[in-house]
Parts: structure tokens; C-alpha cells; sequence
């Protein structure tokens, strides 16, 4: 049905009652609005808006899946992402290309995250990383692989929009995430410290499996019990899970693959693959562990096709 | 006193000389009440004579600037000519673009569009009425519209991921999918506003003080519209029934129900009121937008041709199944980097909050336009105050131009 | 002891000629300097609070969250003493300089006039016709604003002090009509009889409607009160005659708008709201001075209240429709107001209730 056209007309001004009518109107409006005011105004840096999953905010780089294709770089609208060359191994003639970013250029459209094939790049939901100088801002291949570190996220108290229909938004405190026993998952914050868990990390892989498989049984009634805001807690009660342990492995990956030292480049690039596979099914949340699994194996014979 | 104001005769500048009476104020861009933009206003006493619109103070070469870019990095660059209107400055690009790869979208992409748009829409008139009350010296008009606009920001946030620069439609569909629980939000706000926008009618629109200073100011007939060339709630205000969604609907326009309100009185106030109409009818479309999203299966929400090479990841992003990756991310395939749109010609207009947007974009085979040229609804209006305001007294100047709902950076690009 | 003796002596001689002395307690204390500053931070603060209340946000809270703000203000007052004056060199300087200030010591001027107990030792000018001199001097200040925009050299200066000698044509008149009703209707100029015959608890805004609000509305008109915030209305004129001005004279500036409102406001509350009704001075200046001025200044500071609270609901008037409301509407009801005045006497309504044997 196409759309109609309809002549409306101004609601007239009347007379003298109507104008007195009026005047008491907007002011009675004032005086409602006085005595029970609807403010939802976020207290900055006191409180900070916990983003979902899907937000755009920095993007974080995963080495291991990166199979240096360039589509990033050439998808980025401001040149804001570059290739750089990295010898894999030593004497190796062929040199496989990485991404590094400058977020002096970045506008957060995402188009990176959304071209890559394997899934390399991801966003984190915060983008409120103030930097002291221009030069900080242009991030190494190391720097890239991090998270940045969220300082709101220290002092802030989370908090989380919700919609309503009396007063347009209410500002609620977002939930912290549901039952995080494993000592690798130390975030109630978003930011790793980087020292800290990856000297957890190695001891923390192995028992990683047992808490991350009750994790997601732990999650489930969690997601039923609260089917109002359904999509925003489990996922940020899901994302700092797999980012941290996820993260560990390729920060100890990147203190090895340094130009300098090609030739233990492979090996720990073996090394954290068990590990990865035993936390694969915590970020799988319990489904599609056949399918993440023909993922990994995508991306390990496209890695090694970009190697060889 | 105009003689007499020590202006300086540089080499090949023209002086003139003005009338006796003629007092001339730059209301020039560092005021409170211009905007990017100066307007040269000669007053007669209190009585404008002769307003100037002296526009370009924003201008960023953004039709230059695109030829030097790729058909895909285009998208964000014209989203910024009118940040707030995002989707609807960026859809006739994606648009005649399409047209030129023989592509059409889909039905669900084309609904999620239209949802996008009209949110940007009543996101874009909320931000003309805020800063109209605020030139009109009522700050709470605009604490209240800016405040109501975070509701909607916050839902374009929700479905893109991004608050304002939303980059959404792509070439082929979009870029996301809606959540799970869009719907149930998008009825929560929609219940909101309409309750709201009876409370704006109540403190601005039918408050005396208000009434009297927009009743009656800046009108322009029929006639008149029509001969300048207006577009947008501004025409419509004049009684012209011209909106884009009606003479060539686009999207999914020709299948939702609503209304095209038109007021024939031509003054500022039926301009406030059409935009207050307008937002009453994107509301409906977006509630009828969101149920036919939810009863109809998550397909099609971008074309085939561009989707049938991806790879299995891309089907799991979408499904959620990577948990760092979000869900409903409709990936795009790596032809998009280096795209190359076959030669050729092509139109495409759009309805956007200020007027009707239109792009010509002319293609000869590479990976680059050759040229993209853009008429904003901005630039369409902007040549109404030259004619509507000599004749009224200077304080109607905020007054009109805050009903023109005149956004420079979208006319200057 | 004799050194206890003097000690209070000089204490109680310092008190009583110097604090206390009427002359220097109306015109610096209260309702004075000190009061007026005291209230303008109060109820700028108020105003702000107010508004964001209505306005869906906060206001002054960042710099003490646990007072709500408050002391924003004084931040602000203490901002503006450090700030850099900075004089453009066009403007006339002379003139420039004492404008401000002559329009801030005018403004205070009718606080001379206004008694503010019903004991006779603290009149400052022992006077019959307190209302009429008072109402009288509080026309002399809009000159110096005009005076302001011509100094500075500015078109939007001068637009804006244009419209505010309109604006005076335009509440002039009604100011002053609707505030000599009640001498009409009491048969007095002096404001202490006033006060005593409203002691019965019957104010007199409850007996004549008319010319409080016609008081109300004249004064929202002579301070740029919403909505009739011309002169310096911040969309078209930038600061109209205060656009030149920064530092501590655009202070003085703001300031001096805020004094003429208070000392409106006090008149207002002598006249209209009882001044202070309901309770009866004794002697000695604490209980003969002190408490009823602040009876007097707590009811000016709730009509000072309304008056910001308006800036939440309206806009801003044209000039010239400014000029057709005060001529049109309000000037009637003035004289409506005058005229019930005039009936109230002729049926002795104040002798009918037993409050106050008037003469004639």
C-alpha cells in the first residue's frame, strides 16, 4: 500500500479562555515535571555504560588467525589499518603480512572486522581509551593484540540502559557476569592487566576445561532466569571469559615471534593450540563445537598456506 | 552608521553602497544563533530588508574527495554530510550503486533499511526541534528533544553498533541483522515518544508565548515552494503533497501503511507541526517494519551474489556461534575491497529528514567513481531565506531558520 | 569590671550604630549588598537546579554531589573575580566602566526607601510615603543599561539596548499602577501602615489578584525574565548591551539584573505578601530588626523562586509583541487592578474586617 497524502490543519488558537488554558497547561507540564523529574543523565566517570558485544568500540587483533590477507587494509575507508611484513621463519624467502592500526585515522565502522575471513578481528565494546600523545595512538602489531586498558572500568560502577515505556531510558547497574570461579577470568573488569594473567594463564589452562564446561550449564538457567535483558548480560558475561585466556596465549605468542626470533615462532605457535582447543568450548557457550572446530581448522590450513 | 563602520577598501573587493537606513548585521558563525554559517541580514529599524544566506563554511570536498576512494569506502565519508541522518544520506549512494551492479536487495534487507531510516528520521527531526526551541530562548524544548533522541540513538546503537556514523546499508542488503528483542524495544520507545510528543505540543507548540512568535511568520505559499524549488517538511508545510516515499517509493516504503501529513498554512508553525506529524507517522512504519522483521524468517538480508562465496565462518558469526564476534554480523566477502562497478550511469533519490536527497553517480568500469554529485535537502531549503524572511522583524530570524530545520554541513559536504 | 562593662558597651554601640544602623543595614546588609549577592547566588543556583529538574537533567552537581551543586556558584563568583577584564578599544571607556556600576548602586537604591519593621528606630528615612519614593526610584536604573550599549560600540549592543528602552515604555506604567493600588486601597503611601493592616493574616495579593499578578509579570519584564528575556536574548543579539562586557563587569552586570529583581521582589513581599505579617517586632535589633527582615526576605526569595522557575516553561517574547502584551493586556489590568483598589476603599473593606481603622 503506497503511502496517502492527508491535509492536516494547525490546531487553531482560540480565544481568550484557550490562551489562559494554554499558558496553565505548560505550566502545570513544568510543575509535574518539578516535582517528579525523569533524569537518566550518566554520571561519567562514576558510572560508565557497559556496551554489548556487538558494540563497535577498539579493534583487537588474534595473530593465530590472522592469515595476512590484506583485506583490512584495503577495506579501511581513512587508511587507518596497515600491512606490515614479518619473516616467519628464518631464511624463509616469503614473509607473511600483518595489520597494525593508527587510531588517529580510525572511525570504528567496523568495515575490518566485518571483511576478515577467518575472523581475526574483533571489536571490544568501549571505546573511551584516552592517550597521552598522537604517537601512542599509532599501535604496534604487540600493542594490537592487546586489549586496551579500560581505566573507567577501575572506578566506574557499570551501568546499562533499559528501555521503558514511562520514562524513555532507566539507568540500571549492569550485571556482573554469573559464577566466574576460574582464576583466569579475574574481570569483573574489562581490561587485563597483561603480567598478571599471563603468569595465570599457563596453570589456569588446564583446569580451565572443568570450570568452563560447568560455565555454560552455569549460563543457560542464568539466560532463562532473566529473559528481560537477555542478550546484554550473558555477553559480556561471555566476552572478557574467552578474551583473557584467549588473549594469554597470543601475548605469550607475541613475545616470541618477534622478527628476531623466527625460528621459535612455530613452536609456541603450536603450544597454545591444545590450550585453545580445551577453551574452545567455553566460547562456544556448549553448541557448535563441531562447527568452531572445522573453524580452527580452517584457519590452521589457511595459516599455513600464508606461511609456506 | 553603515558608512561610517571602518571597512577597509581592499584591492578588487566591490564596495557598496547601502541605503541610509540600512543598519547591517552579520549574524555570522561565531553566534549563538547562526549555525555553521553567517547570514547577512540588512535591517531597516527592526524590519530585515534584505537577508543573505553566506553559506560554505563547512565545506569539506566531499564530492572530490570520493573519486579517490572505492565504491565501498565511499559510505562512511557521505554518512558524515549529515551525521544524524546517517542512513538516509548514505542509502540513495548504496542505491544508485546498486542500481549499476544490477542488484537488488532483498525483502528482509530492504525492511531493515526502512527500520534504520525511519529511526534516523525521527532522530533528525528531534534534533530540529531541539535546536529550534533553543533559538527561541525555550531551553527546555531542547533539553527535552536532545534527551527523547537518546532514546533512538540508543536503539540505532542496538541494531548497528554504532550510536550516530552507522555505515549500515551496503551494498546488497545490510550489515546486521536485528536482535532477538528489537521489537520489544522498538514498541517500548514507540509508546514513549508518542506520549512525549503530545508533552511538546502542551509546553511549545500550543504555549501562547511560543504560538505567538511562530504563528503567522515565514510563510510561503504554495506558489512560492514550488517556484523556489523547496523539499522536505518545509514543502509539505506549504501545501504541496510532494515526499519522495510517495512519488518513487524506495525500500520497502511501498509496503508499509502510513501517512504523508500535509499543512497548508505555510508558516512556522505547520512547519513544527509537519515534523511533529512526521515523527508520529515513522513511529507507526517503524512498529510495522519490526513485526514483519520478526514473523518472517532471518533470510535475505543480503544478496545472494554476495553471500554464496562465503565462507562457513561467515554462517557462524551470523548464527552467533563465535562469542567474540557478536551475532547477526552479516560479514561482508572480500570482493568488496576491490569492487569494481561496471560502467555507467545512475540516479537515486531518497526522502531524508530535511528534503529529498539525491545522488548521481556515474561509473566508468574501475574501482572508483568517476563522479558522485549530491543535492541535499539542505541545499534545496536554503534559498528559502532569502525569500521568506525580508519583511519580518530581526527576532524572527531565529524563528525561521529554526523552522527550515537548516543543517550546514549537509549543503556545504 | 569596668573593662566587662565598656566591652559591651562598645559591642552593643558597634552593633546599634554601625551593623544595625539602618541606613547601612538596608543599603549594605539586608536587604541590602550582602543580601541581594547572598540571593542572586542562591537563586541562580536555584534556577539552574530548577530548570534541570523540568529538563530531564542535573544541573550544578559535579563539584559537590552532596549539597546538590551549591557550590557551583561560588566557583562561578570566584571565576568571574579572576577572570581577565578585557576592554575592546572601541568602546568609550569612561562611560564603559562606570555604567555597570552606577546601574548596580541605582538598582540598590530604593532599598533606602523601604522599611522593614514596624519599629520606628530602624527606618532608615523616617518617611510617610515609603511606597512612593520606594516605586519611584526603582524606575531610575534601565538608563544606565541603554548607557551600557551605547558605550560599547556594538550593533548587537546597540540592538539590545534599543529594546530595552522599549521594554521600559512598556512596564513602566504598569509597574508602578499596579503597586500604588494598595495605596489606594489602604489610603497610605507608607508602608508600615501597609504591613500592620495586613497583620490580620488577609494579604493583600488575596484581596486584589489583579495587581499582584500585573507586579508579577511587570517585574519578569524589567529583570529579562523569562519570557521576557529581550534584551539580552542569546539567539539574535548575542548578550545584547552585555556583549561587551567579561570578567567581573559582566558580573556586575548580571548582578545588577538580579538586585533589581530582589529588590522588586521585596517590595512585592511588603506590599502583595504581608511583609512581615504575622509576627510583631519587639525591640532591640534582634527582635525588632533582624528576624522580620529575614521574615521579609524569605517571602521575597519564594516570589524570586517562581520568577527562575518560569524560565523552564517559556520561550522568548518578540519585542514588539513584548510591547503589545504590557500595552493590551497588562495595562488594563493594571487599572483594573487600580480600580479595585479604588472599590475596596470606597466600601471600607479593610475597616469592614477590623484590621485597621483608616481615616476617610
Amino acid at each position: 500500500m503506497p503511502a496517502r497524502p492527508e491535509i492536516r490543519e494547525v490546531p487553531k488558537r482560540g480565544i481568550l479562555g484557550r490562551v489562559v488554558a494554554g499558558n496553565l497547561e505548560a505550566l502545570l507540564l513544568g510543575v509535574k515535571y518539578f516535582l517528579d523529574p525523569n533524569r537518566f543523565t550518566l554520571m561519567y566517570p562514576h558510572e560508565y555504560i557497559k556496551l554489548d558485544t556487538g558494540y563497535r568500540g577498539f579493534i583487537v587483533l588474534i595473530y593465530d588467525k590472522c592469515i595476512g590477507c590484506g583485506s583490512c587494509a584495503r577495506i579501511c575507508p581513512t587508511r587507518a589499518m596497515r600491512m606490515i611484513f614479518l619473516p616467519q621463519k628464518e631464511g624463509e624467502r616469503a614473509r607473511k603480512k600483518y595489520p597494525v592500526i593508527n587510531y588517529n585515522r580510525c572511525v570504528f565502522c567496523g568495515y575490518c572486522v566485518d571483511i576478515c575471513p577467518t575472523e581475526a578481528l574483533y571489536h571490544v565494546p568501549y571505546h573511551d581509551i584516552v592517550y597521552h600523545s598522537m604517537q601512542e595512538l599509532v599501535l604496534t602489531l604487540d600493542e594490537f593484540q592487546r586489549e586496551p586498558d579500560y581505566a573507567t572500568a577501575r572506578e566506574g560502577i557499570p551501568v546499562r540502559y533499559v528501555f521503558d515505556e514511562r520514562r524513555g531510558l532507566v539507568k540500571v547497574k549492569a550485571e556482573e557476569k554469573q559464577a566466574q570461579p576460574a582464576p583466569a577470568q579475574q574481570p569483573q573488569k574489562q581490561a587485563p592487566s597483561t603480567p598478571a594473567p599471563a603468569q595465570q594463564a599457563k596453570p589456569a589452562a588446564a583446569p580451565a576445561p572443568a570450570p568452563s564446561q560447568a560455565q555454560p550449564q552455569a549460563q543457560k538457567p542464568a539466560e532463562q532466569q532473566a529473559p528481560a535483558q537477555s542478550t546484554a548480560p550473558s555477553q559480556p558475561a561471555q566476552q572478557p571469559a574467552p578474551s583473557q585466556p584467549q588473549a594469554q596465549p597470543t601475548a605469550a605468542q607475541r613475545t616470541t615471534s618477534q622478527p628476531t626470533q623466527p625460528a621459535a615462532a612455530e613452536q609456541p605457535a603450536e603450544q597454545p593450540k591444545p590450550a585453545e582447543q580445551a577453551q574452545k568450548p567455553e566460547r562456544a557457550q556448549g553448541k557448535a563445537q563441531h562447527t568452531e572446530d572445522t573453524g580452527t581448522q580452517d584457519t590452521q590450513s589457511k595459516s599455513q598456506e600464508g606461511g609456506s | 552608521m553603515a558608512e561610517a563602520s571602518g571597512a577597509v577598501a581592499l584591492p578588487g573587493m566591490e564596495v557598496r553602497q547601502l541605503e541610509r537606513n540600512l543598519y547591517e548585521v552579520y549574524i555570522g558563525p561565531a553566534h549563538p544563533g547562526s549555525g555553521h554559517m553567517r547570514i547577512i541580514v540588512r535591517v531597516e529599524g527592526d524590519v530585515m530588508v534584505e537577508v543573505d544566506p553566506d553559506i560554505g563554511f563547512v565545506h569539506r570536498t566531499m564530492e572530490k574527495l570520493s573519486e579517490g576512494r572505492d565504491w565501498m569506502k565511499n559510505i562512511p565519508l557521505f554518512e558524515r554530510m549529515a551525521i544524524l541522518d546517517a542512513c538516509n544520506v548514505t542509502l540513495p549512494y548504496v542505491e544508485a550503486v546498486e542500481k549499476l551492479l544490477d542488484v537488488d536487495p532483498p525483502e528482509r534487507a530492504k525492511y531493515l533499511r526502512t527500520l534504520l531510516c525511519e529511526i534516523n528520521r525521527v532522530a533528525s527531526h528531534l534534533y530540529g526541534f531541539g535546536i529550534f526551541g533553543v533559538f527561541l530562548g525555550h531551553s527546555t524544548l531542547y533539553m527535552w528533544a536532545f534527551g527523547d533522541r537518546e532514546i533512538f540513538v540508543e536503539l540505532a546503537e542496538k541494531l548497528t553498533g554504532a550510536r550516530l556514523t552507522h555505515s549500515y546499508p551496503m551494498f546488497g542488503g545490510v550489515r546486521r541483522d536485528m536482535p532477538d528483542d528489537f521489537g520489544k524495544h522498538v514498541r517500548k520507545a514507540t509508546a514513549y515518544m508518542r506520549r512525549r510528543l503530545d508533552e511538546y505540543a502542551k509546553i511549545f507548540l500550543n504555549n501562547p508565548n511560543i504560538r505567538s512568535r511562530l504563528e503567522g511568520v515565514g510563510v510561503i505559499p504554495k506558489g512560492r515552494a514550488v517556484e523556489m524549488g523547496l523539499a522536505g517538511p518545509n514543502v509539505r508545510a506549504s501545501g504541496v503533497k510532494y515526499d519522495v516515499r510517495l512519488a518513487e517509493p524506495y525500500e520497502a516504503y511501498d509496503r508499509v501503511d502510513f501517512e504523508i501529513p500535509v499543512y497548508e498554512e505555510g508558516d512556522s508553525l505547520a512547519r513544527a507541526w509537519q515534523r511533529v506529524d512526521e515523527i508520529r507517522q515513522s513511529l507507526s512504519i517503524m512498529e510495522q517494519a519490526v513485526d514483519w522483521l520478526e514473523k518472517h524468517p532471518r533470510e535475505g538480508f543480503i544478496h545472494e551474489k554476495f553471500w554464496k562465496t562465503a565462507p562457513p565462518i561467515y554462517k557462524q558469526v551470523y548464527a552467533g556461534a563465535v562469542p567474540y564476534a557478536g551475532k547477526y554480523r552479516v560479514k561482508m566477502i572480500p570482493l568488496y575491497a576491490s569492487l569494481r562497478v561496471p560502467a555507467g550511469r545512475s540516479f537515486a533519490r531518497v526522502e531524508s529528514g530535511r528534503g529529498e536527497i539525491t545522488y548521481y553517480v556515474e561509473s566508468d568500469g574501475k574501482d572508483t567513481p568517476y563522479r558522485v554529485r549530491v543535492v541535499s535537502g539542505s541545499f534545496r531549503n536554503v534559498i528559502a531565506f532569502k525569500y521568506a524572511m525580508p519583511g519580518h522583524r530581526l527576532a524572527d530570524l531565529p524563528a525561521i531558520y529554526g523552522s527550515f530545520d537548516y543543517f550546514p554541513p549537509e549543503w556545504d559536504r | 569590671m569596668v573593662e566587662m562593662v565598656t566591652a559591651y558597651v562598645i559591642w552593643h554601640d558597634f552593633l546599634r550604630y554601625l551593623i544595625f544602623y539602618p541606613p547601612v543595614y538596608q543599603f549594605i546588609i539586608i536587604p541590602g549588598l550582602i543580601a541581594a549577592l547572598v540571593v542572586a547566588i542562591f537563586i541562580i543556583w536555584f534556577e539552574r537546579k530548577a530548570a534541570a529538574r523540568v529538563q530531564m537533567r542535573y544541573g550544578p552537581y559535579e563539584i559537590s554531589p552532596r549539597t546538590g551543586g551549591a557550590t557551583q556558584l561560588i566557583a562561578d563568583l570566584i571565576r568571574y573575580s579572576f577572570q581577565e577584564i578585557i576592554v575592546p578599544r572601541t568602546v568609550d571607556a569612561a562611560i564603559y566602566f562606570a555604567a555597570p556600576v552606577a546601574a548596580v548602586i541605582l538598582s540598590l537604591m530604593p532599598l533606602n526607601a523601604i522599611p522593614l519593621t514596624s519599629n520606628p528606630a530602624f527606618w532608615p528615612i523616617p518617611m510617610d510615603y515609603s511606597l512612593l519614593v520606594a516605586v519611584a526610584l526603582t524606575t531610575l536604573s534601565p538608563i544606565f543599561v541603554i548607557v551600557m550599549a551605547w558605550a560599547s560600540n556594538n550593533k548587537f549592543s546597540l540592538i539590545g539596548g534599543v529594546r530595552e528602552s522599549f521594554i521600559v515604555t512598556a512596564y513602566e506604567l504598569v509597574a508602578v499602577l499596579s503597586m500604588l493600588s494598595v495605596a489606594a486601597s489602604m489610603s497610605t503611601f507608607n508602608l508600615v501602615d501597609i504591613v500592620e493592616a495586613q497583620s490580620g493574616g488577609l494579604w493583600y495579593g488575596l484581596l486584589n489578584p489583579p495587581a499582584f499578578l500585573a507586579a508579577f509579570i511587570a517585574t519578569l519584564m524589567t529583570t529579562s525574565g523569562f519570557p521576557f528575556e529581550i534584551p539580552d536574548a542569546e539567539s539574535e543579539i548575542v548578550a545584547g548591551p552585555y556583549t561587551e562586557y567579561s570578567g567581573l563587569m559582566y558580573g556586575l552586570d548580571m548582578g545588577a539584573a538580579y538586585i533589581k529583581r530582589w529588590v522588586f521582589s521585596v517590595l512585592m513581599a511588603l506590599v502583595f505578601l504581608g511583609g512581615w505579617a504575622p509576627y510583631v517586632p519587639g525591640t532591640g535589633f534582634v527582635l525588632g530588626y533582624l528576624v522580620p527582615s529575614l521574615i521579609v526576605s524569605a517571602k521575597a526569595l519564594v516570589i524570586m523562586a517562581v520568577m527562575s522557575f518560569l524560565r523552564a516553561v517559556y520561550g522568548r517574547y518578540r519585542i514588539d509583541q513584548a510591547l503589545g502584551v504590557a500595552w493590551e493586556i497588562l495595562i488594563p489590568l493594571a487599572m483594573a487592578a487600580f480600580g479595585v483598589g479604588l472599590a475596596e476603599a470606597y466600601f471600607h473593606v479593610y475597616a469592614h474586617l477590623g484590621v485597621m481603622a483608616v481615616a476617610g
